[in-house]
């Protein structure tokens, strides 16, 4: 039998916490684009990971095809639930507000979940891991080959978006909608395009989160509000609107979680991550990226 | 080449404008003026297709453009300058400059672009100095110059300006005016909104006066200049 240190524990929790912290980072990155072309937090965002756990286990079980073809199938089903979502619930909104809109976020949050309870019951299912369940030994401590699945989507995510928002004309447009929406207007930007798009893309990478998740944690249809809850708060934690921030909050929270159900008690994970919020919330209010200059540009 | 004819335009429940009708030509220069109120921004924001209009027609060389939606009407060739410049604050000059030509992205006209890029650098060297500053950290002035750079880089036809001189130094307002008449030499149409009544005609060849909603005068700028009546009741003496 193997001795396990201290050390390799640590290395342990410290593998768990990158990996649930990756989640919320994505969580947090697609509350980030809605929010950075709308000021809109999408009550929903957690809806888009649970449907794309569950498509892509149905999708999986149906079909048997081999995973990496019903990968985009599943991320385009989700886009399509995002770009539904906008045009039935954002677009015909009479007069829009920020919190109005919200509120109808939050509606289609509910009746998505209603809606995934139905039609796939309240059993968790679960979806063949990437490439096998056979771990890896790391400094002493398993490592699943998900783990490193669930890292690296990141890291692919967060390059891709890069970019995007930096380098190329239409990130930038839509950095501008958000910016000033009737100037981007006045140099030929459809507004409403882009916020069509905003969706689409985050809905996107939501469902990527719920599919390469779900081999290690399973899914089921009412997890979506926890994780938007957690993806929120490592959006808050690291600076709303802020990119890296959202990446910095989600793997810090992770962390934080991971290492106090190990060294602490797990049943407290969640006081864990919700206290040092609190603490970061009376340090640095506008988070720990996000400028205070660029925060008051903005309504809230 | 832009023609406004009888507008009437409702702003929420107030009856802005009450059948405003106006006339710039191809080349020409031509400047509205009046006090506070009197409807001028919503006039060029009804003719940039920012509010819609209730009643009458806004045609551009010919074409109605009234019900083309803000983006339709930029792509036509219009460009409006908002007033208060509304750069985007959170993107670097560069950017701001080159979402001016949205319209004309994808590598088809990447060397059109360039092309008004060295321009609008030749007209207002501080924005290429600039450049990778955050639009939003630049003087009154440069963001001025930084809004009339973003709505050249959409290759306008004609160009309709909100009050430039607003909240800027007597120099800079100047130098903007005379910028917008060596634009107007090289045969850009431009259609001003000025409160700053004087420094509008003097650079103008004809001229508007818009009160509470309608048309109170128009005539050669030189004429509104001289007349006195004119003068005391609209243009502050």
């Amino acid at each position: 039998m193997e001795q396990y240190t201290l050390a390799t524990q640590l290395v342990q929790y410290l593998i768990a916490g990158l990996t649930i912290g990756s989640i919320y980072a994505m969580v947090a990155i697609g509350f980030n684009i809605i929010y950075n072309v709308t000021e809109i937090i999408n009550f929903a965002q957690g809806e888009f990971v649970m449907l794309g756990g569950l498509i892509m286990a149905t999708l999986c079980h149906w079909l048997g095809v081999p995973f990496f073809l019903v990968l985009p199938l599943a991320m385009l089903a989700v886009t399509g639930i995002g770009v539904m979502l906008d045009r039935l619930a954002i677009r015909p909104v009479r007069q829009p507000t920020v919190m109005t809109l919200i509120m109808a976020t939050i509606a289609a949050s509910i009746l998505l979940k209603g809606a995934a309870m139905l039609l796939w019951g309240k059993d968790p299912y679960d979806v063949a891991a990437f490439s096998g369940r056979v771990p890896i030994m790391f400094l002493g401590a398993s490592i699943q080959p998900q783990n490193l699945w669930v890292m690296g989507i990141l890291g692919v995510v967060v390059a891709v978006l890069t970019h995007f928002f930096g380098n190329t004309i239409v990130g930038k447009a839509m950095i501008a909608c958000a910016d000033n929406p009737s100037a981007a207007r006045l140099v030929g930007i459809n507004v409403r395009r882009m916020v069509l798009l905003s969706f689409a893309l985050s809905a996107g990478i939501g469902a990527l989160a719920g599919i390469v998740i779900t081999p290690l944690s399973l899914m089921d249809y009412d997890r979506g509000a926890m994780l938007a809850v957690k993806g929120f708060g490592a959006l808050i934690l690291g600076g709303l609107g802020s990119f890296p921030g959202a990446v910095l909050g989600g793997l810090l929270l992770g962390g934080i979680e991971s290492f106090g159900a190990g060294l602490v008690s797990s049943a407290y994970k969640d006081v864990f991550a919700l206290v040092f919020l609190l603490l970061v919330l009376f340090i640095k209010p506008s988070g720990l990226l996000r400028s205070g200059a660029v925060a008051k540009m903005k309504r809230f | 080449m832009l023609e406004v004819r009888d507008l009437h335009v409702y702003y929420g429940a107030v009856h802005a404008l009450k059948g405003v009708s106006l006339e710039v030509p191809q080349g020409g220069i031509v400047t509205l003026v009046g006090a506070n109120g009197a409807g001028k921004s919503t006039l060029l924001k009804a003719i940039a297709g920012l509010l819609p209009a209730r009643q009458g027609s806004i045609r551009l060389e010919g074409q109605e453009i009234s019900s083309r939606g803000a983006e339709g009407i930029v792509a036509k060739g219009l460009c409006l300058v908002p007033e208060g410049r509304q750069v985007f604050g959170t993107l670097k000059v560069i950017d701001n400059l080159n979402l001016g030509a949205f319209l004309l992205r994808g590598g088809k006209h990447q060397a059109k672009r360039q092309e008004l890029l060295d321009y609008v650098y030749d007209l207002f060297p501080i924005l290429e100095e600039r450049q990778n500053q955050y639009a939003g950290t630049l003087s009154g002035g440069q963001q001025q110059m930084l809004a009339i750079g973003r709505a050249l880089m959409a290759n306008p036809r004609i160009l309709v300006l909100d009050e430039p001189s607003m909240g800027l130094a007597p120099l800079v307002v100047r130098e903007i005016l005379k910028v917008l008449g060596a634009l107007n030499q090289k045969g850009l149409t431009i259609l001003l909104v000025e409160q700053n009544a004087r420094a509008a005609l003097k650079v103008a060849s004809y001229g508007y006066v818009l009160e509470t909603g309608g048309m109170a005068a128009q005539g050669e700028a030189k004429a509104l200049l001289s007349d006195q009546n004119i003068l005391k009741a609209y243009l502050g003496g």
